[in-house]
């Protein structure tokens, strides 16, 4: 201090602006030290599922994640949410067979996948075959022509079953859409060849008999 | 909408009620019983403002502190204050509840270190400043 008043003396107003800034610096340039240094703390404490604990040493993993009644609440309300964006008829249908679900809930990030996969369950699966429901999840994806097209002359069947089995399995409805929708182009791959190839083979194969 | 995007926006996603797209923030603090070099501190952060911190930056410094001045939005820097700020705020939101108070202890410890030091920084900056002005006003005298 007594340095920086002699050099204010010479300096005069120059000096007090350099002093601020380099006060201004200083404090900057601890924070970024100390943000560096929370980084590496948070990241040390807090990682793969559970809490170290350098002072016991204990690498705790009995409590990290939220509470399940929590996710749930978190879970209902923002699913109550979204069917506000669907059509009326829809949106009551979901809501009066509305259940609570029962995937497991551990982690924050399941929340939405949760949430994801009750319409799926609650507003499709409930309704079983209902094309209405499938026609509304997809017009999220396609333009409605083009999800009305799906779903009365292709998808219907297959949608409904992918959702009733992965009710069944416990497994995520897309997951098993997926699946599914994989299978059918392995069963058509098959069909086009067994065509092709019997258009190619039908001249020589006839045997008779007798 | 994009399903991110409507969870993020229905509360599916867990954030503070400043949002976390934001850039910059401040408060700025003007005393007019004060000469105009010290009289403005801008408290300055970047990233959201749950989990920065404000750091006092006087109105008449020269130069703005390296670490606010570098960095972009697109791609990480390890010397920017924003991505200092943005690492540890992301972080947060793998299980807020639990990581939050750690950053909070720095955040607050931080903070109030600068309230406190406000006064004699701001005494010392104006005791140079009258300084100055008491040699220039004895230079006119014989």
């Amino acid at each position: 201090m007594s340095r920086l008043l002699r050099s204010a003396q010479a300096d005069g107003r120059d000096a007090a602006v350099k002093y601020l800034t380099e006060y201004s610096n200083t404090a900057a340039n601890d924070v970024f030290d100390e943000y560096k240094g929370l980084f590496a703390h948070v990241l040390g404490k807090f990682h793969d599922g559970a809490i170290s604990r350098p002072e016991t040493n204990v690498y705790d993993a009995s409590e990290y994640f939220y509470p399940q009644w929590w996710l749930k609440q978190v879970s209902e309300r923002s699913e109550r949410a979204y069917f506000e964006d669907l059509s009326d008829e829809v949106r009551e249908k979901g809501l009066r067979r509305r259940v609570v679900s029962t995937t497991k809930l551990t982690h924050p990030f399941r929340v939405t996948r949760s949430a994801q996969s009750d319409f799926f369950t609650n507003v499709l699966g409930d309704n079983g075959w209902s094309l209405e429901g499938i026609k509304v999840s997809l017009s999220h994806v396609f333009s409605p022509e083009v999800a009305d097209n799906i779903s009365n002359k292709f998808l219907g069947h297959g949608v409904g079953l992918g959702v009733k089995s992965s009710k069944f399995l416990n497994l995520d409805s897309s997951l098993v859409i997926a699946f599914m929708a994989g299978g059918v182009t392995v069963v058509l791959v098959a069909i086009f060849v067994r065509v092709s190839m019997g258009l190619r083979t039908s001249g020589y194969t006839k045997i008779s008999d007798n | 909408m994009l399903r991110t995007q409507w969870e993020r926006s229905h509360g599916a996603f867990p954030r503070a009620i400043g949002i976390m797209r934001t850039s910059w923030h401040f408060v700025a603090q003007l005393r007019s019983d004060l000469p105009t070099e010290v009289g403005a501190v801008l408290h300055y952060a970047q990233h959201q403002p749950v989990t920065s911190v404000y750091t006092p930056l006087y109105g008449s410094i020269s130069e703005v502190p390296a670490p606010f001045t570098r960095g972009s939005l697109y791609s990480f820097s390890d010397d920017s204050m924003f991505w200092k700020f943005c690492s540890v705020g992301n972080y947060a939101q793998l299980a807020w509840k639990y990581i939050f108070p750690d950053i909070e202890a720095v955040q607050m410890e931080l903070e109030e270190n600068f309230f406190k030091e406000r006064g004699q920084i701001d005494a010392t900056a104006k005791s140079i400043l009258e300084v100055s002005e008491g040699a220039k006003a004895g230079e006119g005298k014989p």
